[in-house]
């Protein structure tokens, strides 16, 4: 089991490696939470352009058609949830309300992506 | 292994179809996390295994095979895309790597496979959708490809272990 590799580390180093790995990870997620935005307007977004913007203070349903099937997306309480979808996967049903711009309501099979207004300071307005 | 060309046909065939079967099964299950592109990953063992047990070649075949029929099986045409740049940056890292890692490190190779398979996933979606934002999903993503790669890794770097001892790996 030695020769080719006698150089590389131990599987125990490996190990170490990725656990040390998986901590950077959630420290970046953790300052991706930071830049939040605007928690009281909500984007609606087909293939990145914004189609909708969704007031957070008053209460609605509404179907969305995406062009590749139909989202059915509710507002109450401040929050935004999609609770319906033709979609294969309902992964975005699933979500449940959107808390944080690090985990965007995203179905992929209808290209769709809910997120808080960008705010002040937030990665999108800085790449731009 | 020193198996002639036909056997090793036939063996990536078993192969590909065990790992249609398991795709395909783990495509029922309901979503694991509300998070698109987290899932176990459970196929990829058999990508790892051909690597190891047949040769580079018929994994990328099993590879190709199985993403493309597996789309087909589980009904899930939108999400080909994304299996398939997932899948094919994943072999290229594999592929790499296992010319540095011998058998006994399967679940290093396996481990960064999954990452790539998820930044496959990324890149396709931001270009697909257009969006940065997806971007935003990169270190939860990454984190799950870490933890379900260690995993299937092992799995595949246990069959290899097992079979490697049987009298069946000796058979022509």
């Amino acid at each position: 089991m030695t020769g080719r590799n006698e150089h590389s580390l131990s599987a125990l180093q490996w190990i170490l490696i990725f656990a040390g790995l998986i901590l950077l990870l959630l420290t970046v997620r953790f300052f991706f939470d930071l830049s939040d935005g605007n928690r009281e307007r909500a984007l609606i977004l087909l293939d990145g352009k914004t189609v909708r913007t969704l007031d957070l203070s008053e209460d609605q349903t509404f179907v969305l058609d995406t062009g590749y099937g139909t989202n059915t997306i509710q507002v109450t309480d401040g929050c935004v949830s999609v609770t319906d979808a033709d979609c294969p996967d309902r992964v975005c049903t699933a979500h449940g309300p959107l808390t944080d711009n690090s985990m965007p309501i995203i179905c992929l099979p209808h290209h769709l992506v809910i997120r808080f207004e960008p705010g002040h300071g937030d990665v999108d307005i800085i790449a731009e | 292994m020193k198996h002639s060309k036909i056997s090793n046909l036939a063996f990536t065939g078993l192969l590909a179809a065990m790992a249609l079967v398991v795709f395909v099964l783990e495509a029922q299950l309901p979503p694991l996390t509300p998070i698109p592109g987290i899932k176990l990953g459970l196929a990829n063992i058999f990508t790892l295994f051909a690597l190891y047990f047949i040769g580079p070649m018929w994994a990328l075949t099993l590879l190709i095979v199985r993403v493309t029929l597996g789309s087909v099986f589980s009904g899930q045409m939108s999400v080909f895309l994304y299996s398939m740049a997932g899948g094919l940056l994943s072999y290229l890292i594999m592929r790499l790597l296992y010319i540095r890692m011998k058998e006994d490190r399967i679940f290093v190779v396996s481990v960064f496979g999954a990452m790539a398979h998820n930044i496959g996933q990324i890149l396709t979606g931001v270009l697909l959708m257009q969006t940065p934002a997806l971007f935003y999903y990169l270190p939860v993503l990454l984190i799950s490809g870490i933890i379900t790669g260690l995993f299937t890794g092992l799995a595949a770097q246990f069959s290899i272990k097992a079979l490697k001892k049987s009298p069946i790996s000796d058979s022509p």
